[in-house]
């Protein structure tokens, strides 16, 4: 039954625009932090580590939550148009059903996306002449940011279900990795769920931003994650819904 | 058209736009606090060093901001189908200079909001430097104009495409092309709409490698910005009229 629902939302991605967005917006701070690396090759001497810092640098900072949050809110959209959450709460399957088939087919999103990244990370990299082979650690750092947009997913997705508004969930989560910015630098990063995939990708820096804090690394991703799957699961079957146009 | 004004302004009643203009606000206040105390309390010229970062952060925040703006506006009719109610009770052109409006009247707040807070945060941390009113009076006017420029080209998006996931990548990826265009050359940031807030700072930095001491210092804005922002905001404005009154509904 599980499965059924989660064919059924990946059906609403098919032909969608998501795809494009997919597929260009990565290219972006690919080909940007590639020409940035090759202006400082005076400064950056790490190789594929400078690499990485400079392809990361805003992308995990600044864009990948927003990324999310579009994904989110484009899963939610049909919901909100029309009447269709009376079709929704009519659906004879459970509710948490409906709502974890959105989040698997979001985290499926953002693994591919995540290897997306990782395929023009590499690309650009041996086209400027760096070795055929990425460290191991690079790919536990891609690993690890995809581990942690679990938290991102999550309140993005209980952000887009109570929010009519396609746009505000994505302002929010923008307004998130600023906020993760400063509490990440101030080393309070692990209190902000959306400072996870900053963490986890080790974003523009050189020694790891998680360290010694593995173990609350995960724990502050499961947290988060269940806390506001669970909020959204609670208020799908307490609350009533009200349709309207706006 | 005071009345089409109003007609979007009862629009918005209960959708909490002002609390999203202040959600701004605020996170540009701790942005901007962090960002400028981060160069040191007692540097002299900390109302210069405001002037040289915000519109670097406007560079990020705004064209996302600006998209959201125009999404809301335009989502509501797209949502609710009401183009075909509408059209038949209102020329086209009288909703499209309506929403124009009120979408410029949201960015004139947050302009001139943005000057306010710095003024105050000077103010409030007591800064050596005496307010350099005419660099702030044109802050306040570059960021509106730039940003009703982009406004008037998000908007032509939120209401050609019912998904605003389209109005919305653009936001994100102007922030983007924004930010990274600004370590191009001048020339060719001309023809990236979203590095004009840069192209307008007043303020340059000089940074000195052997002391690493930074000095900042007034420089003019070439008309030749003024022309070309000018240019594009009459482009968009005009070609979004066309298109919106050529709709198929």
């Amino acid at each position: 039954m599980f499965y059924t629902c989660y064919l059924a939302e990946k059906k609403k991605l098919k032909s969608s625009f998501l795809w494009i967005l997919f597929i260009f917006l990565p290219i972006l701070p690919a080909a940007f932090g590639t020409m940035n690396y090759l202006n400082n090759l005076s400064v950056l001497k790490d190789g594929w580590y400078s690499l990485w810092t400079q392809h990361t640098l805003f992308y995990a900072d600044f864009f990948f939550a927003p990324l999310i949050s579009i994904y989110a809110s484009f899963l939610f959209r049909f919901e909100h148009f029309d009447h269709n959450w009376n079709q929704f709460y009519t659906i004879p399957l459970p509710l948490s059903y409906l709502y974890l088939s959105k989040f698997f087919v979001l985290v499926k999103l953002c693994f591919f996306t995540q290897i997306w990244i990782f395929v023009l990370f590499y690309i650009s990299g041996v086209s400027i002449g760096l070795s055929f082979f990425v460290p191991l650690k690079l790919i536990l750092f891609l690993f690890m940011g995809f581990i942690g947009s679990f938290t991102t997913i999550s309140i993005q997705l209980f952000f887009s279900m109570r929010i009519k508004s396609f746009a505000i969930p994505v302002f929010l989560s923008f307004g998130g990795s600023i906020l993760a910015l400063y509490a990440t630098n101030s080393g309070n990063g692990f209190f902000i769920p959306y400072a996870y995939i900053m963490l986890g990708m080790n974003a523009n820096m050189s020694s790891s931003l998680i360290g010694s804090h593995t173990v609350m690394f995960f724990l502050g991703t499961i947290v988060f994650t269940l806390t506001f799957i669970f909020l959204a699961i609670f208020h799908l079957k307490t609350k009533d819904i009200v349709t309207s146009f706006s | 058209m005071l009345n089409s004004l109003t007609l979007e302004c009862k629009k918005l009643k209960h959708k909490h736009f002002f609390l999203f203009l202040f959600a701004f606000f605020f996170l540009f206040t701790v942005w901007i606090q962090v960002t400028v105390f981060s160069s040191g309390k007692n540097i002299s010229d900390l109302y210069y060093i405001m002037l040289y970062t915000v519109p670097i952060l406007n560079t990020i925040l705004l064209p996302i901001f600006i998209a959201v703006v125009s999404s809301k506006l335009w989502d509501i009719e797209q949502k609710g189908h009401t183009y075909k109610l509408l059209l038949s009770l209102q020329p086209a052109k009288e909703l499209y200079i309506g929403k124009s409006f009120l979408g410029a009247f949201f960015l004139f707040l947050v302009s001139i909001g943005e000057s306010i807070i710095c003024i105050f945060l000077g103010k409030l941390f007591c800064f050596h430097q005496s307010i350099p009113i005419a660099l702030f009076l044109q802050l306040t006017f570059s960021t509106f104009f730039v940003s009703l420029m982009l406004y008037f080209m998000q908007q032509i998006l939120a209401f050609f495409f019912s998904n605003q996931a389209i109005t919305l990548a653009l936001g994100v990826l102007g922030s983007f092309v924004g930010l990274f265009s600004i370590f191009f050359a001048r020339n060719f940031q001309k023809f990236i709409l979203w590095t004009y807030y840069c192209l307008f700072d007043t303020i340059s930095m000089q940074w000195d490698p052997h002391t690493h001491i930074s000095t900042y210092s007034t420089e003019p804005i070439t008309p030749v910005t003024y022309i070309f922002t000018a240019l594009f905001l009459l482009i968009f404005y005009i070609l979004g009229q066309i298109l919106f009154e050529r709709k198929e509904i």
